[in-house]
């Protein structure tokens, strides 16, 4: 407890953990900005859009016209063209709804665009939109319609919920790791260049009590960072943003079939999977940090082996590999949205024990480990 | 400014760290030389793999002769008569084109695929089928035609396989069945061991942000480490007679040097491979470009992979720039190039986002997938063409410019407040 | 038994860095080690308190193997300042010692006034000067008041006023029965702390006690040398000749006030008495300078 209480101030009242929590704080802000400045931009993006489904239909139009001129008893393209042109009456009808308060009446809409596209694709027709995306378009409009949720934009919400999990999906994926290898990533390393691990170890202290110490400091910093950007996050949002609902609904894959999560879900689902995974991200810290004694070595080692990990087991099959792939959860996304062959939680006991073993193996070489030379 | 270059890179060459990541290189390009060259149709497997063919078919023949024997098929009827004539047309073509393959003949082979598909795409380009999404689009037929004519015209050896299901382009955008989307991929991404084809394999793999990220700690600490702001050995070389400007302009022509020798080395590493384990390859191999309104044009390989180096060099420079700026900023290793790190994946992330607002083409971290900028590739996906290879050296170019004088507005700020 | 080091050996790169070093203290002292760079003094002093791996012989500290860390509670090591955490503050560090010792926190405030840092005990050590680290690490080391305290260049940095402080708390720890093993360049402060010295070379130890060396040796300044020498030939005083006009005695059966009433006897006028006692600076120069010329 004394060791944890002496680790945990040296991170946390380091220059740089506050300098870095700073930054992450005016990149939130920034992003929110954007958000607010942005939300022209998402009916521009909405017109255009529809604008290219138009053009697409009524290039299709021409091309069933001239087929009708060649062949005018041709029945496949006398029905395609009958969709076709309905299809486009559906494009002006939503064109007139975007921008205003009738929004469950342009989901609907949309969704029967969507259906015809896809009777029009079964009749023979071309489509510039795969078949698996018209899917996925439609189940989320239906779910929306259903819960009666207003729908909000991917990027640029600024609803709380929204905007909460626009950062959570940056934080579990990826930006975690990062932020706390940038942190921690010289916990031990450091020490050994610095050497100043030879003041803990001319005092009483057993090694392994120095170890765990850092370990457990390493923990506790990550919860506080998290606690602090979503934290930060959900003020912001509260504040200044809207309200919306934490039912919003995210879609997912589960066993090839769509299925829906809501975004508090997700972000609890994410937040364990990007916890544990920082757990493992500490213990191979340490090993390398033991392994080489210099900080941007280990940190290049630490790089390489989790991109190595996830890329070597990417390449394998799931489903049953995944309840031994430790490196599974490197990239939380893949994890929640695509269960197709294994659930999200498959590979915590991997993770848990790989993180045990590396931990064990730290405090076995911290404890012969010299400051040498 | 010499002294100072040669001073670095005698400590660069001492670092035990970079000698390792240096060697991991090599090894790197060497097990990648191994990958490639597996996966090359040589001849000789082209050879085999007809063969297997012919035996196949020969088989096959012989089975419906038996059959015809044991009375269970009738050599008068038309479909039988028709599969023993087809089988045996093409066992002869096939042996035709074992002995092309012999002896190097491309040009026929070449010549069949051209004549097998050139009326067709006539009759789809009159059609102006240009709008239809599903593989094989118009474009995909009509560049793998002129691919095919560029090889043929300028006596070029193909790279296999040159059938109709080894080429996609991004016109390519519904498939059906869908899984036929994964087995053209697959079986387009063609492999050859030769030297210049083999340098387009490394720059493909390499020139991408995670090749960024490599050089990036390879010279990560070099301004750090130093102990800049500390009692650090950078007090050795401040208290010599060297303006500190200088210094780390010294420190950044040594990074620029050694990168350039880095890459250097890499294309002559690549190019000797494959010239002893294979042959040395095609300049003037075709690098398909894509143009606007469904254009598109052939580049030598030899110009792209310049140009790809050329690009990639600037991408560097980028980054060292923010590199050395944190540097300067933060003082520490770890920090600065985590930062930087950072600084360019959100870079990257955040400037998909704004791809439909008109200062796209102006933020640099857009030309971090060099392939895609020379190719067009870029100019077609975010449908702005003032994306390209000129615009993307120019940006990279001014920006590295301003982040040197930002790094150089922070040290007045420091030396006036320390 | 407070220190007993036998036949210590340590390889660096196949290089002997010390070659069988024997030291045995059965009671509390100062002890200097002195020798020049790169002569083994801090690997000596890490290998006692197994900051590097010992490769040959045993090392035992108040009777313990040198290996159990609950040494650290009697035998504190003064190294060098990079040990310090630049982010942290001097109060930070005073107080993570006592938790680690189960020391009072109260002893901070005695031992902060005891080596006069209050002034920025508060302030992060990356803003400390040379000498308040040093202050700082003297306080860290002195604060559990150990049994045995091993010292690298403790007087690095320190000015004129703060070497004196040093020195006194030294001077008094050794008075209360501490053993202080003290590796330092600074001879002169070094004379006044000790006559035991152990001087290493090539990490070998050759141990010395400048107690009684050359403690009775004079040189006499007289005004007439010639009548001088003639007096003392024939009294039969032993004596000889150091430099014109300067002659060199040493006690044995004749006291130096026997010498020095026989030639007021003869009017001979004494300009100066110097006692030859031998300093840590020029036993150190009969050791390596005289080889090093050779």
């Amino acid at each position: 407890m004394k060791l944890l209480s002496f680790e945990l101030k040296k991170i946390i009242f380091s220059r740089k953990f506050l300098f870095l929590l700073l930054l992450v704080f005016i990149g939130i802000s920034f992003l929110f900005i954007r958000n607010l400045v942005f939300q022209e931009q998402i009916v521009k993006e909405e017109q255009k859009e529809l604008e290219e489904l138009l053009q697409a239909n009524y290039n299709n139009a021409g091309l069933h016209i001239a087929e009708l001129e060649v062949d005018p008893e041709n029945e496949e393209q006398q029905k395609l063209q009958r969709i076709n042109s309905s299809m486009i009456n559906k494009l002006y009808e939503v064109r007139n709804l975007i921008n205003t308060d009738e929004w469950k009446q342009q989901l609907n809409l949309e969704n029967q665009y969507y259906n015809e596209l896809t009777s029009y694709v079964e009749a023979g027709g071309e489509t510039t939109i795969p078949i698996k995306e018209i899917n996925y378009r439609t189940a989320m409009n239906q779910k929306l319609v259903d819960e009666d949720i207003m729908p909000q934009h991917d990027r640029y919400s600024t609803a709380l919920p929204n905007f909460l999990k626009q950062i959570l999906t940056l934080f579990i994926n990826a930006g975690a790791i990062i932020l706390m290898l940038l942190i921690i990533g010289d916990t031990l390393s450091g020490e050994f260049e610095n050497r100043s691990v030879n003041l803990l170890f001319t005092q009483p202290l057993e090694k392994h009590q120095i170890i765990i110490s850092k370990f457990a400091s390493a923990i506790i910093t990550y919860l506080l960072a998290m606690v602090g950007i979503l934290g930060f996050t959900f003020l912001l949002g509260l504040f200044f943003g809207e309200k919306g609902t934490f039912a919003y609904p995210v879609l997912f894959e589960k066993n090839g079939a769509i299925q829906f999560l809501t975004v508090k879900t997700y972000m609890l689902q994410g937040l364990a999977l990007i916890s544990t995974t920082i757990i493992l991200v500490i213990t191979i810290c340490f090993l390398f940090s033991l392994l080489i004694k210099q900080t941007l070595a280990t940190l290049f080692a630490v790089l390489v082996t989790l991109l190595g990990g996830f890329a070597l087991w990417w390449l394998l099959p799931s489903g049953v590999m995944a309840w031994l792939n430790p490196f599974r959860q490197v990239y939380p996304d893949n994890v929640l949205l695509l269960q197709n062959e294994a659930l999200w939680y498959q590979s915590f006991p991997a993770v848990f024990l790989l993180a045990l073993l590396l931990l064990g193996w730290s405090m076995h070489m911290f404890k012969s480990s010299k400051q040498e030379g | 400014m010499l002294t100072i270059i040669r001073f670095e890179l005698k400590k660069m060459a001492r670092s035990t760290f970079f000698r390792v990541l240096l060697i991991g290189c090599l090894l790197f390009i060497l097990s990648y030389y191994i990958y490639v060259h597996i996966h090359t149709l040589h001849t000789d497997d082209l050879i085999l793999e007809n063969e297997a063919d012919i035996s196949r078919m020969q088989s096959e023949i012989n089975n419906i002769e038996v059959a015809i024997e044991a009375g269970e098929l009738d050599a008068e009827d038309k479909e039988t008569a028709g599969n023993l004539e087809f089988n045996k047309e093409d066992i002869e073509v096939k042996q035709q084109e074992i002995e092309h393959f012999r002896n190097g003949e491309w040009t026929p082979l070449l010549n069949k695929e051209i004549e097998q598909y050139e009326q067709h795409v006539d009759n789809r380009i009159f059609r102006d089928e240009y709008y239809s999404a599903a593989w094989p689009t118009l474009v995909t037929e009509e560049s793998r035609l002129e691919y095919h004519k560029w090889l043929r015209d300028k006596d070029i050896t193909p790279v296999y396989p040159i059938d109709l299901f080894s080429w996609v382009t991004l016109y390519d955008q519904v498939y059906e069945p869908p899984d036929m989307e994964a087995f053209l991929k697959e079986f387009s991404t063609k492999y050859s061991s030769t030297g210049i084809y083999f340098t387009n394999h490394v720059f493909t793999f390499v020139f991408n942000i995670l090749g960024a990220c490599f050089f990036l700690f390879l010279f990560g600490d070099m301004v750090t480490k130093e102990g800049l702001g500390k009692n650090g050995s950078i007090q050795l070389l401040r208290t010599q007679p060297i303006r500190r400007s200088k210094l780390f302009i010294g420190k950044f022509l040594t990074i620029l040097l050694v990168t350039f020798l880095l890459l250097f080395g890499t294309v002559l590493l690549s190019f000797i491979l494959g010239a002893i384990f294979d042959r040395f390859g095609d300049w003037d191999y075709p690098v398909l470009i894509y143009g606007e309104e469904f254009s598109f044009s052939f580049m030598n390989m030899g110009t792209f992979l310049l140009q790809s180096a050329s690009l990639f060099f600037l991408v560097l420079i980028f980054c060292y720039s923010i590199l050395f700026l944190f540097s300067i900023i933060t003082k520490k290793a770890l920090v600065s190039i985590g930062l930087t790190i950072a600084i360019l994946f959100a870079g990257i992330g955040l400037s998909a986002d704004s791809v439909m607002s008109m200062i796209a083409p102006y933020i640099p971290f857009h030309y971090f997938s060099v392939r895609e900028v020379i190719t067009n590739e870029l100019a077609l996906t975010l449908e702005n063409s003032s994306f390209s290879f000129n615009q993307g050296m120019i940006v990279l170019a001014v920006s590295s410019l301003l982040l040197w004088l930002v790094a150089y507005g922070v040290t007045i700020l420091q030396k006036r407040f320390s | 038994m407070i220190v007993n080091v036998a036949n210590l050996k340590k390889r660096y790169k196949k290089q002997l860095v010390l070659k069988g070093i024997n030291i045995k203290i059965e009671s509390p002292q100062i002890i200097a080690l002195v020798g020049p760079n790169g002569s083994g003094k801090t690997t000596l002093l890490n290998c006692m308190t197994n900051l590097l791996t010992v490769d040959e012989g045993s090392i035992e500290l108040l009777g313990k193997n040198h290996k159990d860390s609950s040494l650290f509670y009697d035998v504190s090591y003064l190294q060098d300042n990079r040990i310090l955490y630049g982010d942290l503050t001097g109060y930070d560090h005073l107080k993570f010692i006592c938790q680690a010792q189960h020391i009072d926190q109260s002893k901070i405030k005695e031992v902060v006034e005891r080596v006069g840092m209050g002034s920025y005990l508060k302030k992060r050590v990356r803003n400390y000067s040379l000498g308040m680290k040093q202050h700082l690490l003297l306080a860290m080391v002195i604060i559990n008041e150990p049994k045995l305290l091993l010292m690298d260049e403790p007087l690095n940095g320190l000015d004129p006023t703060s070497a004196i402080n040093m020195r006194n708390i030294l001077l008094e720890l050794a008075e209360i029965g501490t053993t202080i093993i003290v590796s330092s360049h600074n001879l002169d402060e070094i004379d006044r702390l000790t006559n035991t010295i152990y001087f290493m070379k090539d990490g070998a130890l050759l141990k010395e006690s400048l107690t009684g060396l050359h403690l009775n040796q004079y040189e006499v300044s007289v005004s007439n040398a010639d009548k001088a020498v003639e007096v003392l030939n024939a009294k039969g005083i032993p004596y000889s000749l150091a430099e014109k006009g300067v002659l060199r005695f040493e006690e044995t059966d004749v006291s130096l006030q026997q010498f020095i009433d026989c030639l007021n006897e003869n009017q001979i006028e004494i300009i100066s008495i110097e006692n030859q006692k031998v300093g840590a600076e020029k036993r150190y120069r009969e050791l390596f300078e005289g080889e090093a010329s050779v």
